[in-house]
C-alpha cells in the first residue's frame, strides 16, 4: 500500500510540475522586451528634438513611446497582466525604473551641460540594451516567485 | 491528520487547479480547460467542489463580444492551498512507513 510520504510526494511533483509549466505560460515574450526597450530608448532622444517647435518636440516622443508601448501590450500574453506582484518583485520594479530615470537623467544634463552631443544616443542605446538583457531577467524570477516554482 | 492538509483540495486535478489560479489573480476557463487537458464538464465538476467550500469564485464577463466565464482564487482558497502544501511537504519528509 502506498504510504502517506510517497503520496505526498507525488502530489507536490505535480504541484511543482504545473507551476513550472505556469511559470513559463506567464512569461512575457523576448518582442516584448524589444519593444519595451525601444520605448525607454525614446525618452533620453527627446534632446536631439531642439530644431522642432516646443509643442512637438514633447509630444511627437509621447505619441511614439505610447505607440510602441501599445504595440508591446500586444505582444504579452493576456495571463500575465493578471500576475500577482509581490513586495519584492514591486521593490524590484521600481528599482528598475530609479536606473533608468538616472540613465535618462545622466544623459540629458551631460549633452545639456557638458554640450556631450552623444550622450542622449548613449544613454538610449543602454536604456535599450538594459530592458532587453535585465527586463527577462526580471520577468523570470517575477513569474517563478509568483508561480512558486523558485521555492 | 497533519494540520493543513485539505481533503477538498488533494485530489490532484483540484491541486493543479489552485497551483494555476495561485499566482494570477484570475484566469479564463478556457484557459484552464486548456492547461489541465481536460474537458468543459470535469473542470466545472472540479470547480464546483472547490466553489462549494469556498475556496474559488467565478464570474462571466463579456469579452470582444463573447461571453467569457473567468476564475480566481479567493482569500480563503489561497490560504488553504498554501497550509495544505506546506502539510504535504510536512507528510513527504516523513519517513515511508511500508
Amino acid at each position: 500500500m502506498e504510504t502517506d510520504s510517497a503520496s505526498a510526494r507525488a502530489a507536490l511533483d505535480a504541484v511543482r510540475e504545473t507551476q513550472r509549466v505556469n511559470a513559463e505560460r506567464l512569461r512575457r515574450p523576448k518582442g516584448y522586451w524589444v519593444f519595451f526597450g525601444l520605448m525607454l530608448a525614446t525618452l533620453p532622444l527627446v534632446r536631439y528634438l531642439t530644431f522642432l517647435p516646443e509643442v512637438l518636440r514633447y509630444t511627437l516622443p509621447a505619441v511614439i513611446a505610447v505607440g510602441i508601448a501599445l504595440i508591446a501590450s500586444r505582444t504579452q500574453p493576456t495571463a500575465v497582466r493578471n500576475i500577482r506582484m509581490s513586495v519584492a518583485s514591486w521593490l524590484q520594479l521600481i528599482g528598475f525604473a530609479v536606473i533608468v530615470g538616472i540613465i535618462g537623467g545622466a544623459a540629458g544634463v551631460l549633452h545639456a551641460e557638458e554640450g556631450w552631443w552623444w550622450a542622449p544616443l548613449a544613454g538610449a542605446v543602454l536604456l535599450f540594451g538594459s530592458a532587453v538583457v535585465v527586463g527577462p531577467m526580471l520577468d523570470r524570477a517575477w513569474t517563478r516567485r509568483a508561480t512558486g516554482a523558485a521555492r | 491528520m497533519t494540520m493543513g492538509f485539505d481533503p477538498v483540495i488533494h485530489p490532484l486535478p483540484r491541486l493543479r487547479i489552485c497551483a494555476l489560479l495561485d499566482p494570477v489573480t484570475e484566469e479564463e476557463f478556457a484557459a484552464l480547460r486548456d492547461l489541465l487537458a481536460t474537458s468543459d464538464s470535469a473542470l466545472s465538476k472540479q470547480l464546483g467542489a472547490l466553489a462549494d467550500a469556498g475556496y474559488v469564485a467565478q464570474r462571466r464577463a463579456v469579452r470582444a463580444g463573447r461571453s467569457r466565464v473567468w476564475v480566481q482564487l479567493t482569500p480563503a482558497g489561497r490560504r488553504a492551498f498554501r497550509a495544505h502544501l506546506d502539510a504535504l511537504d510536512d507528510l513527504a519528509r516523513r519517513p515511508d512507513r511500508a
